[in-house]
């Protein structure tokens, strides 16, 4: 009898996941300061760099690296910087700049278990309200936690090509499971050629003496031309401003400009943001429980699942990826159908739960949620949805076994 | 009158502004600085070294960060960036490193790019990217209604030091020599056909140059004004200051008395980060480089990944 060889599977990290999907999606500049768990990204980047042409710069703190990323993102690049919490925090008022002056950029953060310095070895989904809150002011930006290490790979050039198209920052949420976990990958599945669309960014444009950087178009969209074009002479602010880019601040506020400014910005990602795909159920439709997790919970989730199928619990899965543009109402669709929906994050308050309440309105039957700093595994997520299912209580946290 | 015009009488300067530079280099709105401002000096100068070096206002990229003298990229016809307060050298950084190609110059004041950009410039010094960076050194923070600043002499009294100020003062020029930096000039705003030729000299040296500039705060600092400035002025060029000896340009940078030094401290040819950078080799910039990877370059990533 002839056995066939298991076809051979490649090997990765997510950090190394993220850098390559960045190589991918035309990034051709990098900064970080070093930060566990996120430096794994900045490893790959410098010793690509001059393989694959890549602008890699270690900077003095988070403020300078994503401050430096804009830069070289206005002059033209893609442009990416990947941190944990405690620089993301640092980072937060470029974001905001970043929106202001309409530069597509991209900022990772890496969770690990905080505040402050907290626990840098440890996992935990505790950094998605410091996210949502990055920067002063009201503006748009996307937010995405990718859900393993294949799917933070694909998600770089998908997210480069959202804020291409919408001229705005976005923000990838990581942590320490996928960023730092070695994972298995048939190589068939890595794309090396994904989509790269640049949206209206004019590469050789010719100049018709009346470009306005941010012409207040249907669409929000204002043709973008980087510096160094001739007849395409224009200042960036993050003051606010007109059209033509000169600032409306001081002196005297024009009311209707500022009105009219802030209603383009935010017209500009409704539209680009529409193409994102919502969320969808996994696993037979008339389960018993919905287990909804973002991000890095994927997996473990569809773990526990088939456990609790051999236990003969019929569960499904309704996994959230995309925080920033959130599906409210195909959220509350799903769930208001489901039986009994449990919330599995890894943090202690329920940071998705209040979340998506206040997108949603809808409250979750319960909740697991483990914040020991390590993940969960099937088994805690089985024990979470067994306890739940019997008795009234509203929350399990799992017990963490030492691993010593 | 403009204010500008208002301004030049009011100091006694003279316009370096020509009507061709005037025409080439003058941007879509008026500065709205006091009259008696020093940056008008400073515009001025500018707009005349941009111009008698023969650039073209598509070529330059002029970031500031946040401060009545960063308003300035505002008042240039060149691409401007007017971003955070205290980032615009990493800002620049970015940009240069993106596109090579672009003559980036960075501006901003005191407080800015001494206070609450200080670990900017120090980084920035040493890592000798090729970027020029024009202070406008008024030694208080103007646009927030007179406070004392990082370069404010000490018993200043302000709003916020009302009994006097009890700390010393950065000495940019030594910070600068000390960190790195590989052009490190004075000029006096007052003075712009030497501020003309320092900022020409900043832009043409390859590496990072700093040019720091006396700028009164003719509104809030009534210690360090154009009064104070006249008499103490002196210029390292007519001491026979050798720019290669960096102690003595310490020393010539260190003297606040009877005798304040402008002109160029400092210079080396050390090698520039953006000549040493192997990436920029080939000679198209970064942002004009097509995106994405070959097959090639994916099968040799997977192969390493097996």
């Amino acid at each position: 009898m002839i056995t066939r060889a298991p076809k051979p599977l490649a090997m990765w990290t997510g950090n190394s996941a993220l850098a390559m999907g960045a190589a991918a999606a035309g990034v051709k500049f990098y900064a970080a300061y070093p930060m566990s768990p996120s430096t794994g990204v900045l490893h790959w980047m410098a010793q690509h760099a001059h393989e694959l042409g890549i602008m890699v710069r270690q900077v003095e703190d988070e403020i300078g690296v994503a401050n430096m990323t804009i830069g070289a993102a206005h002059s033209g690049c893609r442009a990416m910087c990947a941190t944990s919490g405690g620089g993301f925090a640092l980072m937060t008022e470029a974001i905001g700049a970043a929106a202001m002056m309409e530069i597509p950029a991209v900022f990772i953060n890496v969770m690990r278990a905080g505040p402050s310095t907290g626990v840098p070895t440890k996992t935990e989904q505790g950094d998605l309200w410091q996210v949502l809150g990055a920067s002063q002011g009201d503006f748009e930006r996307f937010i995405v936690a990718p859900k393993n290490c294949l799917d933070a790979y694909s998600t770089v050039a998908e997210l480069f090509n959202l804020t291409d198209r919408a001229q705005c920052p976005g923000i990838i949420i990581s942590d320490l499971l996928i960023s730092e976990g070695t994972f298995n990958v048939d190589p068939d599945l890595i794309d090396f050629q994904p989509e790269i669309d640049r949206g209206a960014l004019l590469e050789d444009p010719s100049p018709n003496g009346n470009y306005l950087r941010y012409l207040d178009t249907e669409s929000g969209i204002s043709p973008r031309v980087t510096p160094g074009h001739e007849g395409f002479v224009h200042v960036v602010a993050t003051d606010e401003h007109d059209e033509d880019g000169v600032l409306i601040s001081d002196e005297f506020t024009h009311p209707h400009k500022r009105r009219r400014s802030v209603e383009k910005r935010a017209r500009k990602f409704r539209g680009v943001a529409a193409d994102v795909p919502p969320p969808t159920l996994e696993g037979p439709e008339d389960a018993e429980v919905t287990l909804v997790g973002w991000g890095s919970t994927y997996g473990v989730i569809r773990e526990a699942i088939e456990i609790l199928a051999e236990q003969g619990v019929v569960a499904n899965q309704f996994a959230i990826k995309w925080i920033v543009p959130f599906h409210g109402e195909v959220v509350d669709e799903v769930l208001s159908n489901a039986k009994k929906v449990l919330i599995v994050e890894n943090n202690h308050s329920g940071q998705f739960a209040r979340y998506m309440r206040s997108e949603t309105g809808f409250s979750a039957h319960g909740h697991i949620r483990k914040y020991d700093g390590e993940p969960f595994q099937p088994h805690h997520v089985v024990e979470g949805v067994l306890d739940l299912l019997k008795s009234e209580a509203a929350i399990h946290v799992p017990y963490q076994e030492m691993i010593v | 009158m403009s204010t500008a015009e208002m301004t030049a009488e009011m100091i006694g300067l003279e316009l370096v502004q020509s009507p061709e530079s005037a025409k080439e280099f003058k941007g879509k709105v008026a500065p709205d600085w006091c009259p008696g401002c020093g940056d008008f000096g400073v515009l001025n100068s500018l707009q005349r070294a941009l111009f008698e070096l023969g650039l073209k206002p598509h070529e330059i990229l002029c970031v500031s960060g946040i401060g009545c003298s960063s308003n300035l990229p505002g008042y240039l016809n060149a691409y401007g960036m007017h971003t955070l307060h205290g980032r615009s050298l990493p800002v620049a950084t970015g940009a240069k490193l993106g596109n090579h190609k672009l003559n980036v110059i960075a501006t901003g004041g005191d407080g800015d790019g001494y206070g609450i950009g200080g670990n900017h410039l120090m980084h920035t010094a040493r890592r000798n990217i090729d970027l020029t960076y024009l202070v406008m050194n008024n030694q208080i923070y103007g646009l927030t209604t007179g406070q004392i600043s990082p370069t404010s002499r000490p018993d200043m009294k302000t709003k916020s030091t009302p009994f006097g100020n009890l700390e010393y003062p950065i000495n940019p020029i030594t910070s600068a020599i000390m960190n790195g930096a590989t052009y490190v000039a004075r000029g006096y705003s007052a003075d712009p056909k030497h501020l003309t030729e320092l900022i020409k000299g900043g832009i043409e040296h390859k590496g990072f140059s700093l040019i720091d500039v006396f700028s009164p705060c003719v509104t809030f600092n009534h210690d360090n004004d154009f009064a104070f400035f006249k008499p103490r002025i002196k210029k390292l060029e007519d001491e026979g200051h050798d720019p290669g000896d960096w102690k003595a340009a310490c020393e010539k940078a260190m003297a606040w008395g009877d005798e304040i030094y402008i002109g160029l401290f400092h210079e080396n040819d050390r090698p520039s980060l953006d000549s040493l950078e192997m990436v920029l080799e080939d000679d198209v910039p970064i942002s004009r480089r097509p995106l994405g990877l070959s097959s090639e370059q994916g099968e040799k990533l997977i192969s390493r990944m097996m």
